[in-house]
């Protein structure tokens, strides 16, 4: 950062601020100028300054002096926008003193007031003693429309045209020159950096002009590109950086992209156009005059591309219609398999044993039935090998129960997400039920081993695996999104879930088959959703075992039912979702 | 010095073209919370709870008047196209929710919001990182996040490593990560989401200085492109830099809009009753 010598209290004053700012990053400028674009990272450190160039009543700006005797130079236009004798006073403050004041007339200015020798930090005020509202709807007041502002190191070849005051409606050639002279000596290399981000633009006041007033006074300028350009070329001397100042940080010359070098090439020859043969400056800017105006406000960008405008997005205090949440979440399916692929990393690479806890727990469960079952010598009425049976079962047993529950604490584990970035709401609990899939793959390893052992083996009915899983699937996430949409309000429906889910492996036929509950309370018993889809499971695993179409038919509907009941819920909850959380 | 000549022909200065066209249209746009804890259902009103929730009741019925206060209230304002629009305001003022309902983030009340194009906003850097995920993973699942698909992260991959000089730590778990790199990553990720519309919640405090300038530099490019921006930051500095519009918004309510430096010089001054230079306090960071 700058060290600087006590100039003024006022000075000395901001300089302590802009420490504590982060913003302190941005180096001072010695000059402002190229308008609007030499704005580009300076606009932290001034006031009364527009964008696109036009100064108000009073501005304020902070500028680094150079080292070498230098001059405070204001240069600009006093519009012509009611009436052309139109006449105001321009006072120059340095550190709080007045140190010039000087009328002025419509059309171009430059005052220029000699100062001690630097470097240091200077406070330059501007103030107009009358300024004029520029047309409707750009209603502001404006003093006058500045080019240049800043210190200049005064070369002593250059004095000589101190004392042209710069009247310059029937002189074109003084301030081309001196325009690209300054830009040339005096822009910190800092600056040039930003400034090449974007591409040269005309100016406001050219064009202005250049329309209405028929070239009698746009021969002063050069084009703009040609000022631009000659910003961003890679030989601008340090002259104006003051030597405490650190050096550039950011890249100039090696960052810019290729059109900006071809800039600078072109602006030359505008330049040597311009200075050498005046009467062909007043053809060189390259603007003609049927372009369009810009406007005041933001006068300088790029038109907007069509497809901004083909899509609205409407935020009301209702959630949008399903379809169009539909819709949504199609468009986010990149995020949905981001968002899928993170469940399962996170699930297999937290440990090394990932896979292996996946199927732990189905493989211990059925350890455990099967060692009591043969001690017991218990009944369970299943036909087939026991061990397959209910090995199979505690798989898909376990996907249901892992993804209810996941689905129901999907909202809470996705906190950080939900609260700070928006994305389709419904898109979160959708994830654990094709995440936990991998689970149910990785389990039918040790079954198909299983199955090899015991001598059994699939039929035909193994296509329709994907139609035995569905119900499961959906009725898995209609209970998780209704208790999700609860614990919202009450975590106590998480527990609800948990033991619902223990005491659900005891009614449904996991360990043991239906053959085994009485007659007369079975149909009870086939109420339960998930036993249809248990059962239908074996049936597609095991060659010789029933579908049972009639049980699965009524798990599929009734899935669909609580499914629907989940969604209408959670979405009467996302309204409120982030509040509540 | 001496005016320019009198010479100059008395023609009228023409009426701009048409405005650049609407991005943002926020209408009578309103939020209530409910002060303090929410004594919401407890499990015995549960199945009450579900109940209401299949019958479209939503907002649960205030237990005491006065226990809800409007965090907005009545917003109206447009955005166009271009436009840099800084929003001050003090603690509470609304200006979080504001940016939270135009993120979608929060429903509003009441009122309605428009937007058109793509709007990202970063309420909070590295939103979204997940530790146990290596760097590459992340920058993709949180690109994803803010809407990009598979083939537009692929093409700012390159640049957003670049960005965040992380090239080493590429396959490493973020959460072994230090802390200057985790932020560096997050805004990389960030500046390279090529929004239509960017919305920025004091998030240009991350990193070292240098960091800072380089981010700095990224968002200016940005808004030089003609990208709309709202910016929150309590810092006159930053909002200088960055807008030319400033919204003022004062217990959610909007108390002026309006060109940068004049709101912001009201702004002030209302936070400091009797200033005896209002230009000294100008420049100052607002506690």
């Amino acid at each position: 950062m700058y060290t600087v010598p006590p100039v003024t209290s006022m000075a000395s004053m901001q300089q302590g601020r802009r420490n504590t700012d982060p913003l302190s990053a941005i180096d001072l400028p010695s000059v402002i100028e190229n308008l609007p674009t030499g704005l580009v990272g300076y606009g932290t450190q001034g006031r009364g300054l527009d964008p696109d160039g036009w100064l108000a009543q009073s501005s304020a700006f902070e500028l680094m002096q150079p080292m070498t005797p230098a001059e405070l130079l204001v240069q600009g236009k006093v519009p012509v926008v009611d009436h052309p004798g139109f006449t105001t006073e321009l006072r120059v403050l340095l550190d709080g003193d007045e140190v010039s004041r000087t009328s002025l007339g419509t059309g171009w200015f430059a005052v220029r007031t000699p100062v001690a020798a630097g470097p240091t930090q200077r406070h330059v005020e501007l103030q107009f003693t009358a300024v004029q509202r520029l047309p409707a709807p750009d209603i502001r007041l404006v003093g006058a429309y500045a080019q240049r502002i800043g210190f200049e190191a005064r070369p002593v070849s250059q004095i000589q045209s101190d004392a042209v005051p710069v009247a310059l409606a029937t002189n074109a050639a003084p301030v081309s020159t001196l325009q690209i002279e300054a830009t040339r000596s005096a822009l910190p290399a800092a600056n040039a950096g930003l400034v090449s981000e974007s591409a040269p633009l005309p100016r406001l006041l050219t064009e202005l002009e250049q329309s209405h007033e028929a070239g009698v006074q746009i021969s002063a300028f050069v084009a703009p590109a040609a000022v631009a350009g000659t910003t961003t070329s890679p030989d601008v001397p340090t002259l104006a950086t003051p030597s405490k100042a650190p050096a550039p940080r950011v890249p100039t010359a090696s960052a810019l992209p290729p059109h900006d070098v071809e800039v600078v090439a072109s602006a030359g020859r505008d330049e040597v156009a311009a200075g050498n043969s005046p009467a062909h400056a007043v053809a060189a800017p390259g603007n003609p005059s049927s372009s369009p105006l810009p406007v005041l406000r933001t006068p300088h960008l790029p038109p907007p591309p069509a497809r901004i405008f083909a899509t609205q997005t409407v935020i009301g205090p209702a959630a949008a219609p399903l379809r169009e949440q539909l819709q949504e979440m199609w468009r986010h399916r990149h995020l949905f398999q981001a968002l899928v692929w993170r469940n399962i990393r996170v699930e297999f690479d937290a440990t090394r044993l990932g896979s292996i806890w996946a199927i732990a727990r189905p493989l211990l469960f059925a350890a455990v039935f099967t060692f009591f079952r043969n001690l017991s010598g218990a009944n369970t009425y299943v036909d087939i090998p026991y061990v397959p049976y209910i090995f199979s079962g505690l798989l898909l047993w376990t996907y249901f129960t892992d993804v209810a529950t996941n689905t129901a604490s999907a909202i809470r584990s996705d906190l950080g997400l939900l609260t700070k970035v928006y994305y389709p709401r419904l898109l979160t609990p959708l994830v654990p039920a094709v995440s936990n899939l991998t689970t149910l793959l990785i389990g039918m390893v040790p079954l198909a081993g299983m199955m090899l052992w015991m001598g059994l083996h699939p039929g035909w009915m193994l296509l329709l695996m994907p139609v035995v899983l569905l119900p499961v699937v959906v009725l898995a996430l209609g209970i998780g999104l209704v208790v999700s949409s609860l614990s919202i309000e009450d975590r106590d429906w998480e527990r609800v879930l948990a033991y619902s889910l223990t005491i659900g492996l005891w009614i449904s036929p996991v360990i043991y088959s239906p053959e085994m509950i009485p007659q007369h309370v079975r149909l009870f018993y086939q109420l339960n959703p998930v036993a249809g889809p248990l059962l239908a499971f074996r049936a597609v695993l095991f060659d010789g075992v029933p579908f049972p179409f009639w049980q699965w038919a009524y798990s599929a509907v009734s899935s669909c039912l609580v499914l629907a009941l989940g969604l209408r819920v959670f979405r009467q909850t996302e309204v409120r979702l982030v509040d509540r959380l | 010095m001496t005016p320019g000549p009198a010479t100059v022909p008395t023609v009228p200065v023409p009426m701009p073209p048409d405005p650049q066209p609407v991005m943002i249209r926020v209408s009578g746009l309103s939020k209530q919370y409910v002060r303090g804890q929410d004594t919401g259902p407890s499990f015995h009103g549960g199945l009450a709870a579900l109940v209401r929730l299949i019958r479209h009741q939503i907002a649960p019925p205030a237990t005491a008047i006065g226990t809800t206060f409007w965090a907005l209230d009545n917003v109206s304002f447009d955005v166009r196209y271009g436009e840099r629009v800084g929003i001050v305001g003090r603690n509470g003022a609304g200006k979080s929710t504001l940016l939270k309902i135009l993120s979608r983030v929060v429903y509003p009340t009441a009122g309605e919001a428009r937007f058109h194009g793509r709007l990202v906003s970063l309420l909070e850097v590295g939103t979204g990182f997940h530790g146990d995920l290596t760097g590459r993973e992340n920058i993709f699942l949180n690109a994803s996040i803010h809407g990009l698909s598979r083939a537009e992260i692929d093409a700012r991959f390159t640049s957003i490593v670049d960005f965040a000089d992380v090239h080493d730590f590429l396959d490493t778990p973020v959460k072994r990560y230090s802390r200057g790199m985790h932020m560096r990553l997050a805004f990389a990720v960030a500046v390279h989401l090529d929004p239509d519309i960017l919305i920025l919640d004091e998030v240009l405090s991350v990193g070292d200085a240098e960091f800072q300038q380089k981010c700095l530099e990224r968002v200016q490019a940005l808004v030089a492109d003609g990208r709309t921006l709202l910016f929150v930051s309590h810092s006159a500095n930053a909002l200088r830099a960055f807008c030319d519009r400033c919204i003022w918004l004062e217990d959610g309510r909007i108390r002026a809009d309006g060109p940068i430096e004049p709101v912001l010089a009201a702004f002030q001054q209302s936070r400091r009753p009797s200033p005896p230079d209002t230009q000294a306090t100008a420049g100052a960071p607002t506690a």
